[in-house]
C-alpha cells in the first residue's frame, strides 16, 4: 500500500526534484508512514545464512534473526526459555526433556514440532557444526514421539548439552523443507526459513540483507520493529563513518573494529554492551613436539618473559581480561586459586639457564617461530610486543604473519611453528571449548586445525576429563575441573595471551535493550525495544535530510555551470582580440 | 578506409584472443601454486577427513593440475567459469551481478574526467607558462599524487560526517527504501563521492597528457599554416591542434578505463559498493580460486575489448593509424 501511494505521486515528484524546496517539504510527510527499521552492519557477505552449519560469525550475524533455538543465553550466561517453555534433566543426567511451545509456526506457515528438533540436532548440528560435534558427542538420539516434547537421550551425562541448545550452534531448521536435500547446496542456506522474529525477504549480495517482521512470531508484541536491514560494509573505517553519521544503528562482533571502540563510545547517544559468555581469547598454542619447547621450564619462561599485562592495556584496552589458566575468567568453572605467571624477565632467564639453554656469544639462546593470521592486526600488535619482550631474555623471535590458508597449512598441519596465536572460542562450556585443546585423543595424524595442536599428552588429564563428564553434582564436577586446571596451568601447553569480550554498540535514540544476549552476533533482535521518543527520532533521522542534499547538489551544479559559462565567454572575447593581432 | 579499419579490428582480435588464453593459463597456474589448501578453507574449522575428501572431489581439487586446466578451458569457452567456493554460486552469475555497479561508477568517473581533463589540458597548453598553467599543473600534480584510499576517507569525513550533506557509503539508502525516480536520485547521491574520488586522479592524468600533446601540436607547421590562412585562434586550438592531440588523450582514457574496470577496488571498498573490484579483492583473501580466476579472466577480457575500441576510435580520429 505504501509502494502504491509512492508511485502515484512519483510523476509530481519527478518535476519537484528540480525545485529542491518543494521536495524537501514533501519528504517528511512520506517518511512518517515509513516502516520502523533497524540498520546494522555486517563485515562480509555470509557464505551461508545458517548458524547450525558453521561457526563463521557472519553466518550467526545474519542468521540468528531468522532462526530460533530451544533456549537463549543472556550476557551473564543465564539460560532462558525460547522455543522450549521449560525442561527437565533426569537424575542420572542422561535424559534432557524439553517441553516445546505450542503456538510456534515456521515462516511458511507449517507448525513447529519436536520432529524438527530431532532432525536438526541429529543431522545438522551434531554432524556439520564444528563445535556441535563436541557438544553433542554423547547424544544417542532425540525422541520425538510427542510433537510438543523433545527428549534428548545421551550415552553419558553431558552438562555441556544444556549450554549448547541455543542459537549459537543449535538453531532449529524446518524438517519438512530440509529432509532429503543436499544440505551444503540447499538454497535455504541463502534464503532461510525459520521460526525467528524476522523473515529474510531480500539479499542483495555485497550490499544488504533485508528482513521483515514475522507477523506470526510466538511472542505477541515482538519484534518491536517492522524491518531489519544489515548492510554489508567490508571496510572498518567505512562502517564507523556510517555509524557516526547515523546511517547504521549498530555495530557488533566482527563488524565492530576493536581499535575504534574508545572513539565510538564517545559518540552521542551510543550505548555499549559487552559480554564474554563465549569465552573468546587469544591463545598462544605452543608446539611441544620439538626442542626446546618440550621442556616445561622453557614454556614457563615464555609465560614469565611475555608482558601480557602490557599487551592487554595497549592492544585491546577496556575489553580484555587476564586469563589465568586454561579456562576463560568469565566461566564459573574457572579455578580462581591459580597464580599468574607474573611478567618477570629475571625469572625467565633463570628458567632458561636451568633448562640448559644458556646465552651464546651473541647473547641469544634460540629461535622462536611465531605464526599468526596476518589479517588480524590485533595479533600483529601483540607479536611486536612479544618480539621485544623475548629478545630481552635472549630468545630471537621470527615473526611469520601468514594468510589464513597458509597459516593452516604451514602452522597447524605441517607443524612448522613454535607458537601460533589465534582467536579461540572457549565456551560455552569447557567440555566444548577447552577439552579439545588438551586431550590426547584429539591429536591427529596428519594434524587437523583447532585440535590439540600442542601435542600435549597426559594420561591423567585424559582420565580427569572423562571423570568430570560423569559427575551429576556440579560441585564435584568443579572439583575435578579445578584439578585439571592446576595440571594444565603448570604445563603451559597453551599460553593464553588475553581473554576478550564481544562488544556491541547501538544507537539509543533508535532502539533500547539491544545485545542482552550472550554474544552480540547471536542476538535475534526479538527483544530489542523502541526507545521512548522513537517516532520523532526515526522520522527526523539523519537521512531524512534528503531534500536538503538535493538542494546543495543543485546549487553546486548551478555554480559550476555559471562558472564554466563565464570562463567560456571571457575566453571567446579574448580570442576575438587575438585574431585581430594575428 | 573501412577496409583498413576492418583489417585493424581483425588484427587486434587476432592478438587479443591468444592474450586472453595466456592470461587464463597463467592465472590458473599461479593461483594453484600458492601455498595453502583451498579445500581446508572451504570445509571450515576442524573438518573430518571424509568431509575434506568430499569437498576436494566436488571442486575437482583431487585431479591433476593439467586436467583441471583443460576442463576449465572447455567450460570457460562456453561461458561457464565454475562455481564460487565461498558463495556456492556460479562465477559468471556473480560477475554479471557485481559488474554493472563498476561499469556505472567507472563510466561516470571516466566521462567526467575526460571532459574536464581535456578541457583543462587544452586551457593549460594554450596559456602555457602563465598563472593558469601553473594552477592547473599544480592541481593535477596534487590529484595525481594523493592516494585514493586517503582522499576517499577525507571526502567521507568532510561531506558525510562533518557537513552531513552526502551519504557515507553504500549503493542506496538503507534507512528508507525509495522507488522509481526517487531511487535514481538516491543512487545518484550515493555515487557523488565515489565518482569524485575516482575522477580526481583520472582528471589529473588526462590533463597532463592532453597538455603535453597540445603543446607539441601547437608547435607544428600546420598550426602556423592555419593561422596564415586566417583561422581564428579558437578554431586553430580546438579544430586543428586538439584534433591531433586527441589521439593521445583517447589512448590514455582507454587504458585507464580498462584499468578501472577491475581496479576500482579501493574506491569500492571505502564506499562499500558491491562492484567487481571488491568481488575480486575478497576472492583473493578467501582463496576462492574459481571466483578469483573468473574475475581475472573477465577483467582482462574487458581490458582487451576496451583497448580494441580505443584503437578503433583512434583510427577514426586519425586516419593515418588505420592505414
Amino acid at each position: 500500500m505504501f509502494d502504491a501511494s509512492r508511485r502515484a505521486v512519483l510523476g509530481g515528484l519527478a518535476g519537484a526534484a528540480f525545485w529542491p524546496d518543494e521536495l524537501a517539504r514533501m519528504r517528511p510527510a512520506l517518511a512518517q508512514g515509513a516502516p520502523k527499521r533497524i540498520v546494522g552492519a555486517l563485515e562480509e557477505d555470509p557464505p551461508v545464512i545458517c548458524p547450525p552449519m558453521t561457526s563463521i560469525i557472519s553466518s550467526f550475524g545474519s542468521g540468528c534473526a531468522v532462526y530460533g533455538a530451544l533456549t537463549w543465553v543472556d550476557r551473564q550466561g543465564d539460560i532462558h526459555p525460547e522455543l522450549a517453555e521449560r525442561w527437565e534433566v533426569s537424575p542420572d543426567g542422561k535424559t534432557y526433556t524439553f517441553y516445546l511451545r505450542k503456538n510456534v509456526v515456521w515462516h511458511d506457515g507449517a507448525p513447529f514440532t519436536s520432529a524438527d528438533v530431532k532432525f536438526s540436532f541429529e543431522n545438522i548440528t551434531a554432524k556439520l557444526h564444528p563445535w556441535g560435534r563436541g557438544a553433542f558427542k554423547a547424544l544417542e538420539s532425540v525422541d520425538a514421539s510427542d510433537p510438543h516434547v523433545a527428549v534428548l537421550r545421551l550415552s553419558t551425562p553431558s552438562p555441556a548439552v544444556l549450554k549448547a541448545v541455543n542459537n549459537a550452534i543449535s538453531a532449529i531448521v524446518p524438517k519438512h523443507l530440509w529432509e532429503g536435500t543436499d544440505f551444503i547446496k540447499n538454497p535455504l542456506t541463502k534464503k532461510p526459513i525459520g521460526t525467528g522474529p524476522f523473515k529474510l525477504v531480500e539479499y542483495i549480495q555485497g550490499d544488504r540483507i533485508r528482513y521483515e517482521k514475522n507477523e506470526k512470531y510466538y511472542i505477541p508484541g515482538q519484534p518491536a520493529f517492522d524491518e531489519l536491514v544489515l548492510r554489508i560494509i567490508p571496510d572498518a573505517a567505512a562502517r564507523v563513518a556510517a555509524f557516526e553519521k547515523g546511517e547504521v544503528d549498530m555495530l557488533y562482533n566482527n563488524s565492530m573494529p576493536f581499535t575504534e571502540i574508545e572513539r565510538i563510545r564517545k559518540f552521542p547517544g551510543v550505548e555499549i554492551r559487552d559480554s564474554n559468555v563465549s569465552g573468546s581469547a587469544f591463545l598462544g598454542i605452543i608446539n611441544m613436539k620439538g626442542k626446546p619447547y618440550d621442556d616445561v621450564r622453557v614454556r614457563q619462561a615464555l609465560a614469565h618473559g611475555i608482558n601480557r599485562g602490557f599487551i592487554r592495556d595497549n592492544v585491546m584496552p577496556g575489553f580484555s581480561q587476564n586469563q589465568i589458566g586454561p579456562l576463560p575468567p568469565s566461566m564459573s568453572l574457572a579455578n580462581k586459586d591459580l597464580k599468574d605467571y607474573a611478567y618477570d624477565p629475571k625469572r625467565a632467564n633463570e628458567l632458561l639457564d636451568a633448562a640448559g639453554y644458556p646465552r651464546k656469544a651473541d647473547g641469544t639462546r634460540f629461535e622462536f617461530r611465531l605464526l599468526w593470521a596476518a589479517n588480524d592486526i590485533r595479533i600483529t600488535k601483540m607479536a611486536d610486543v612479544i618480539r621485544q619482550n623475548l629478545s630481552d631474555v635472549g630468545i630471537t623471535t621470527s615473526l611469520q604473519p601468514l594468510e589464513r590458508a597458509a597459516l593452516n597449512q604451514k602452522g597447524y598441519i605441517s607443524e612448522q611453528f613454535d607458537m601460533i596465536i589465534d582467536s579461540y572460542a572457549q565456551g560455552p562450556d569447557p567440555d566444548i571449548g577447552t577439552e579439545r585443546l588438551y586431550i590426547s585423543t584429539n591429536i591427529f595424524n596428519p594434524p587437523r586445525v583447532f585440535t590439540n595442536n600442542s601435542s600435549y599428552i597426559n594420561p591423567e588429564v585424559d582420565r580427569l576429563f572423562e571423570e568430570q563428564r560423569r559427575q551429576i553434582d556440579p560441585a564435584k564436577r568443579k572439583e575435578i575441573y579445578d584439578k585439571i586446571q592446576v595440571i594444565l596451568w603448570e604445563a603451559v601447553a597453551v599460553l593464553p595471551i588475553l581473554a576478550y569480550s564481544g562488544v556491541g554498540a547501538f544507537r539509543a535514540t533508535v532502539m533500547s535493550d539491544a545485545f542482552n544476549s550472550a554474544d552480540a552476533s547471536k542476538d535475534s533482535f526479538a527483544r530489542v525495544t523502541l526507545p521512548a521518543a522513537t517516532g520523532a527520532a526515526l522520522a527526523a533521522g539523519p537521512e531524512a535530510g534528503n531534500g536538503k542534499t538535493i538542494g546543495y547538489t543543485a546549487a553546486g551544479a548551478a555554480v559550476v555551470a555559471a562558472g564554466a559559462w563565464w570562463l567560456w565567454r571571457r575566453k571567446s572575447r579574448r580570442d576575438d582580440g587575438l585574431d585581430e593581432t594575428a | 578506409m573501412l577496409g583498413g579499419l576492418g583489417l585493424l579490428i581483425l588484427r587486434r582480435l587476432a592478438l587479443g584472443v591468444p592474450l586472453v588464453l595466456i592470461i587464463i593459463v597463467l592465472t590458473f597456474a599461479l593461483v594453484r601454486l600458492a601455498p595453502g589448501d583451498p579445500a581446508l578453507l572451504l570445509a571450515g574449522d576442524a573438518p573430518t577427513p571424509e568431509f575434506l575428501a568430499q569437498v576436494r572431489a566436488e571442486y575437482d581439487l583431487d585431479k591433476p593440475l593439467q586436467q583441471q586446466l583443460l576442463t576449465y578451458l572447455l567450460h570457460a569457452v562456453q561461458g561457464n567459469l565454475g562455481t564460487s567456493i565461498y558463495f556456492g554460486q556460479p562465477v559468471t552469475r556473480l560477475i554479471l551481478q557485481y559488474f554493472p555497479v563498476t561499469l556505472l561508477l567507472t563510466t561516470l568517473a571516466m566521462f567526467s574526467a575526460s571532459v574536464l581533463g581535456i578541457l583543462l589540458g587544452v586551457i593549460a597548453a594554450d596559456r602555457r607558462d602563465t598563472a593558469t598553467d601553473a594552477i592547473v599543473g599544480g592541481a593535477s600534480l596534487l590529484g595525481f599524487s594523493i592516494p585514493i584510499f586517503w582522499l576517499g576517507q577525507l571526502l567521507v569525513l568532510l561531506f558525510a560526517v562533518t557537513l552531513d550533506i552526502l551519504p557515507a557509503g553504500g549503493w542506496s539508502s538503507a534507512r528508507v527504501t525509495y522507488y522509481g525516480f526517487d531511487y535514481v536520485l538516491d543512487v545518484a547521491q550515493h555515487l557523488i563521492l565515489p565518482v569524485t574520488t575516482l575522477m580526481l586522479f583520472e582528471t589529473a592524468m588526462i590533463t597532463r597528457f592532453t597538455r603535453a600533446a597540445m603543446i607539441e601540436a601547437l608547435g607544428k607547421d600546420y598550426v602556423t599554416v592555419a593561422y596564415a590562412k586566417g583561422a581564428t585562434h579558437s578554431r586553430v586550438l580546438w579544430r586543428h591542434a586538439l584534433a591531433n592531440a586527441l589521439t593521445t588523450s583517447v589512448t590514455v582514457i582507454g587504458l585507464e578505463f580498462g584499468v578501472l574496470l577491475a581496479g576500482a577496488v579501493v574506491t569500492e571498498i571505502i564506499y562499500g559498493l558491491p562492484g567487481l573490484g571488491r568481488l575480486f579483492f575478497d576472492s583473493i583473501f578467501r582463496r576462492d580460486f574459481q571466483l578469483m580466476t573468473g574475475c581475472f579472466i573477465f577483467a582482462s577480457t574487458a581490458v582487451v575489448i576496451v583497448n580494441i575500441i580505443t584503437d578503433i576510435v583512434v583510427a577514426v580520429l586519425d586516419p593515418r593509424v588505420g592505414r
